[in-house]
């Protein structure tokens, strides 16, 4: 196999970095961040619209619902574009798990206009995995679920509970949402109490392969935040001069650029090869896509805690705005399992 | 030998020496040179000699050499009848190569040699020796220097190994004493040694370095693993031990998939930057770090030592731990890998320089 991007994966990543350049400027961030940590949806309006004319919810939608077809390598690579830029839109749930799921669900009827309103960027899904305190009769849901991703601004919850996802319509009676204040001000973590809300069951719907999709999503957005930081801490140190020479000319500043580029390669390299192991080789997908997300996330917290040091006080304010980036591989470390934890599933998947 | 006459005959090995010099004269084809070192390390099968003449002074004589060089020394080379040093380092020059010593003056066709070399791996049983000295006495650090060629049981050069850490004598310190060379030993023209032996440099540093070597140690500590389960052992539900275990196997999974993308990009003949410049420091680094863990999952087992260790055995990670140690330091150190990543690869500002 090549182990470069197509074409077609180049083009795809340089139209995303082009719109998301323009897009999504510092004040742009700040403005959504306010949201986020208000506790109200951070996504912006303006720029969904923009990156679903792009394809962005329809990536993994079949064409015949409108969507773009592709595969996970290519959800990465947008995943990647989206954390460089920091991205106040939902990705994770909406535009990979959900769909996923769909797809894989058996009742074709609910699969042309759930997928057509996603793939349209109308039907917007926050998911929730493993959410043991819910209780499902004749048709009812009942309960809580804490940590539902993407949850603001949602039309619908896809919700797990007992290896079986259930979908519930958002303005549904009976449905209480509360927005958690998220790390990430940019992204938003939802908090669902449910009384007796009308829940359609999906069938033959894969939890593993659900979680696996996640993971690489997540680790996606990292890895790409990790490349903006990186990129940033190469320009600033030759800009900024102390001792009357630039900063990057200090051999400690050139050795934390260099560890962290030396932590950044095997990590996008391994990412990108889970997305494409997703698709093509799904008996080794669980254990790719744990290495993925467990690589990614100590890249994440390395690099990221990193730039602000070679940034020094700068790097501290608001003003230069790297915390939006270090928040969002945070973020994203704890969700679906922290580096610790997947480290013990990949030893004991392999009986060690 | 023999084994390395077949694979160099059939061009699994040093296949793109051309003909002419005992080679198979293949194009530069990094995929297949790269898959077919994948199929010899699946089938667990030696891909043939590696030593310092065969990955470095064969290329380096290939691209800089005159044509006698080359029809001496290749075939004989790496068909492993001739054995080659590596005369670099000396006691006042070691990171900082270019501020080299030992003095080679010019005397009628030859040049007379004065100096001392340490460090130099495998001297005590190489035929031959590829050599750095300074000919221009007035030039600049870079310029003045010299790459040369010549057999090390010449009259005046003295070899005494140095004891290592290891046990065993793998480098030696190596005296030179009034040593008389022709002309013809200079590899290249004269003052161009740096560029030549940046070129060699390149190649001792080179891509699809790490993979194997880093499979192959994860492979025995799965299987060391396994055998302590088997026997009830407690090493292994130490969390922490686990944990490291994993976190191993994810970087060595990234490193590995790092290099197959290196192979696409030049296979693509796309430039591969910095990305080509983090894999010896990463390689050496894992590999350590994957034999210290398999000392440690042995316990109190790991408290005995036998230097006589033999490959196959759970014994060997000792020495393996300790010879990874020094490549860690040798074919430049780690700080020094991180000065090139910075420098070359993510062009940050140079050092203040002193005059
Ligand atoms: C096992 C082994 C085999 C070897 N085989 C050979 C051989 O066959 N032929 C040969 O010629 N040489 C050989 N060497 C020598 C090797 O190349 C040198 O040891 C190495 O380049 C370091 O030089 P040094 O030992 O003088 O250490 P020094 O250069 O003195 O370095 C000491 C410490 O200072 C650091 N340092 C030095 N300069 C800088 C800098 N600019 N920035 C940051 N840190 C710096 C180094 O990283 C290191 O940590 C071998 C070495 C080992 C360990």
């Amino acid at each position: 196999m090549d182990f470069t991007l197509s074409e077609e994966q180049t083009m795809i990543a340089e139209a995303f970095r082009g719109q998301l350049t323009r897009d999504v400027t510092l004040d742009v961030i700040r403005t959504q961040a306010a949201l986020g940590q208000a506790g109200k949806s951070p996504t912006d309006q303006g720029l969904w619209q923009q990156l679903t004319e792009m394809g962005l919810p329809g990536l993994l939608i079949d064409d015949t619902y409108g969507g773009a077809g592709l595969g996970m390598l290519e959800a990465v690579v947008v995943g990647q574009e989206l954390g460089r830029a920091a991205a106040p839109v939902p990705f994770a749930a909406t535009c990979v798990m959900a769909p996923l799921a769909i797809t894989a669900s058996a009742e074709v009827e609910q699969h042309k206009t759930w997928l057509t309103q996603i793939a349209a960027g109308e039907m917007r899904v926050g998911v929730a995995l493993g959410a043991d305190m819910l209780q499902v009769d004749s048709g009812r849901i009942s309960g809580h679920a804490r940590f539902v991703f993407d949850a603001g601004g949602a039309t619908h919850f896809l919700l797990e509970t007992g290896g079986v996802f259930y979908l519930v319509e958002a303005h549904a009676s009976g449905v209480y949402l509360t927005l958690e204040r998220p790390f990430d001000p940019l992204q938003s973590l939802g908090h669902l109490a449910l009384d007796t809300v009308p829940a359609t069951p999906l069938s033959g719907v894969s939890v593993d392969r659900v979680t696996e999709a996640g993971r690489i999503a997540l680790a996606a957005q990292t890895i790409g935040a990790c490349e903006f930081l990186l990129d940033a801490s190469v320009e600033y140190a030759a800009d900024r001069v102390q001792f009357g020479r630039p900063i990057g000319s200090f051999q400690a500043i050139k050795h934390m650029c260099a560890e962290m580029a030396a932590q950044l390669y095997p990590a996008i390299s391994l990412v990108w090869y889970a997305g494409y192991v997703f698709d093509k080789d799904a008996a080794r997908s669980p254990l790719n896509s744990l290495l993925a997300k467990a690589l990614a996330d100590e890249a994440g917290r390395f690099i990221s805690r990193t730039a602000i040091e070679v940034h020094g006080g700068m790097g501290y304010t608001d003003l230069q705005g790297l915390h939006y980036w270090y928040k969002r591989a945070a973020f994203n470390r704890n969700l679906l399992g922290n580096p610790e934890e997947l480290r013990q599933d990949i030893a004991a998947m392999q009986g060690i | 030998m023999r084994w390395q006459k077949l694979l160099v005959e059939h061009g699994y090995a040093c296949r793109t020496v051309p003909a002419e010099y005992g080679g198979f004269g293949a194009e530069e084809d990094i995929l297949k040179t790269a898959i077919i070192s994948e199929e010899f390390f699946a089938a667990d099968l030696p891909q043939g000699l590696n030593s310092q003449g065969i990955s470095m002074l064969v290329p380096t004589i290939l691209e800089h050499g005159t044509e006698a060089q080359k029809s001496a020394w290749i075939e004989k080379t790496i068909l492993g009848e001739v054995f080659w040093c590596q005369g670099y380092s000396e006691p006042d020059a070691g990171s900082d190569l270019t501020s080299l010593k030992t003095a080679a003056v010019e005397d009628g066709d030859d040049f007379v040699i004065n100096g001392q070399k340490i460090w130099t791996s495998s001297a005590h049983i190489a035929q031959m020796m590829f050599c750095l000295v300074r000919t221009e006495a007035d030039a600049p650090r870079h310029a003045g220097i010299s790459y040369m060629i010549f057999p090390v049981d010449l009259p005046g050069i003295e070899i005494r190994p140095l004891q290592t850490m290891t046990g065993h004598p793998s480098f030696n310190e190596v005296f030179l004493t009034d040593v008389r060379v022709p002309k013809t030993a200079l590899v290249g023209d004269r003052g161009q040694g740096w560029v030549v032996a940046n070129s060699t440099l390149k190649h001792e540093r080179g891509m699809l370095g790490a993979a194997h070597g880093l499979a192959w140690r994860l492979s025995r500590l799965r299987d060391l693993i396994a055998r302590q389960k088997a026997a009830g052992s407690l090493a292994m539900p130490i969390e922490v031990l686990r944990d490291r275990y994993a976190g191993l196997q994810a970087r060595v999974e990234g490193l590995r998939l790092h290099e197959m993308r290196l192979v696409s990009m030049a296979a693509e003949n796309q430039p591969a930057g910095t990305g080509a410049l983090v894999c010896k420091l990463l390689g050496c680094e894992l590999n350590h770090q994957l034999d210290i863990l398999a000392m440690d999952l042995r316990g109190p087992e790991s408290a005995a030592y036998n230097p006589d260790a033999e490959l196959a055995s759970d014994e060997i990670w000792h020495q393996l731990s300790m010879y990874d140690l020094g490549l860690i330091i040798g074919g430049g150190t780690a700080q020094i890998q991180k000065n090139i990543i910075a420098k070359r690869g993510l062009g940050m500002p140079r050092e203040a320089r002193r005059n």
